[in-house]
């Protein structure tokens, strides 16, 4: 069987021709909210009193969402999404966005272009992971891991985010994060819905971070 | 397989570096969880635990249900999805998988 494999420097496979990739679409600010206030989400990384609905919220479909935090955001992925204001920019990739063609080009079996080292530009890096480990308490306590000033944070991968209704009451459940001086920080809220510890405890919990080399 | 890849764009900035991950598109599938149930398992070749992501794509159901209403983690060979909301009904998911590694 013919193909082309490359890999990384800790022999994780980064490029194959049997596979797209996923490529840069476009980028949202988050600047506005609305409803500010009007969910109380508090946790060890403080309260939601000056958080609100982004105006500009990214539907949750099958656009990859990344999310570049500014300093002291706060940040509750539900969709639309729960922030503080000028939280930061949402960055979306996809599958099918058409690949550029340039210096080295990759093709799958079928003749597509799958990668090429001019798309790379718009190809998110992925540079590491923010991994709260199985069993970690994350019910009770809070995950924090540097992840430098520039990164996205694969918000397509955070498990759950939800405010929801069911009739009776108004819950919600799932990651709430803050963002310090390059440092994302984590923990898991719940009011009337799953904890940590009923859901990913026994499994943990891995987010990818990278850049855009087309928007740093 | 230790390798690396280094890649400059025409104005000399490395835009891959050795150490970089890429993401993988793996393909697409659906799942539907039972009414009165909060987890479900299934079967999906080239997931890893260590080295992938699924995500929900969209939802559809008798009742309101969103992506966000689900909390996903891949296994070896496998997905499991969490219902966080308290929505009873049942709902068919489509989920969109990846790997990194």
């Amino acid at each position: 069987m013919s193909g082309y494999q490359v890999f990384n420097s800790a022999g994780a496979l980064v490029i194959d021709s049997d596979y797209k990739g996923t490529y840069y679409r476009d980028t949202v600010n988050y600047t506005s909210i609305t409803d500010i206030g009007y969910y109380n989400i508090t946790c060890q990384l403080g309260n939601s009193n000056d958080m609100g609905h982004a105006n500009a919220s990214v539907p949750v479909d099958d656009n990859l969402r990344w999310f570049k935090p500014n300093n002291n955001a706060k940040m509750f992925f539900t969709g639309p999404d729960w922030v503080t204001a000028n939280s930061g920019s949402m960055a979306r990739s996809r599958s099918d966005m058409p690949v550029e063609s340039g210096y080295r080009d990759v093709f799958n079996s079928a003749g597509e272009l799958v990668w090429s080292a001019v798309m790379a530009a718009k190809i998110p890096r992925i540079l590491g992971f923010f991994d709260v480990p199985a069993n970690f308490d994350l019910d009770n306590s809070v995950y924090s891991q540097a992840i430098g000033n520039d990164s996205w944070i694969l918000v397509s991968s955070v498990p759950g985010g939800n405010i929801s209704d069911d009739g009776s009451g108004t819950g919600f459940s799932g990651p709430f994060f803050r963002f310090q001086n390059g440092t994302l920080q984590c923990q898991w809220v719940n009011k009337l819905q799953q904890s940590w510890a009923s859901t990913l405890r026994p499994y943990g919990m891995r987010i990818p971070y990278g850049v855009f080399s087309n928007l740093s | 397989m230790p390798g690396g890849l280094q890649c400059w764009d025409a104005n000399g900035k490395l835009i891959v570096d050795i150490g970089d991950y890429n993401t993988r598109y793996l393909g697409r599938t659906s799942v539907t969880m039972a009414a009165n149930t909060n987890q479900v398992t299934g079967a999906f070749g080239g997931l890893t635990s260590s080295g992938s992501f699924v995500v929900v794509a969209s939802a559809s159901s008798s009742s309101y249900y969103t992506p966000s209403n689900f909390a996903a983690r891949s296994y070896d060979g496998g997905y499991r999805i969490f219902k966080l909301s308290a929505y009873t009904a049942a709902v068919t998911l489509t989920l969109d998988m990846y790997a990194f590694i």
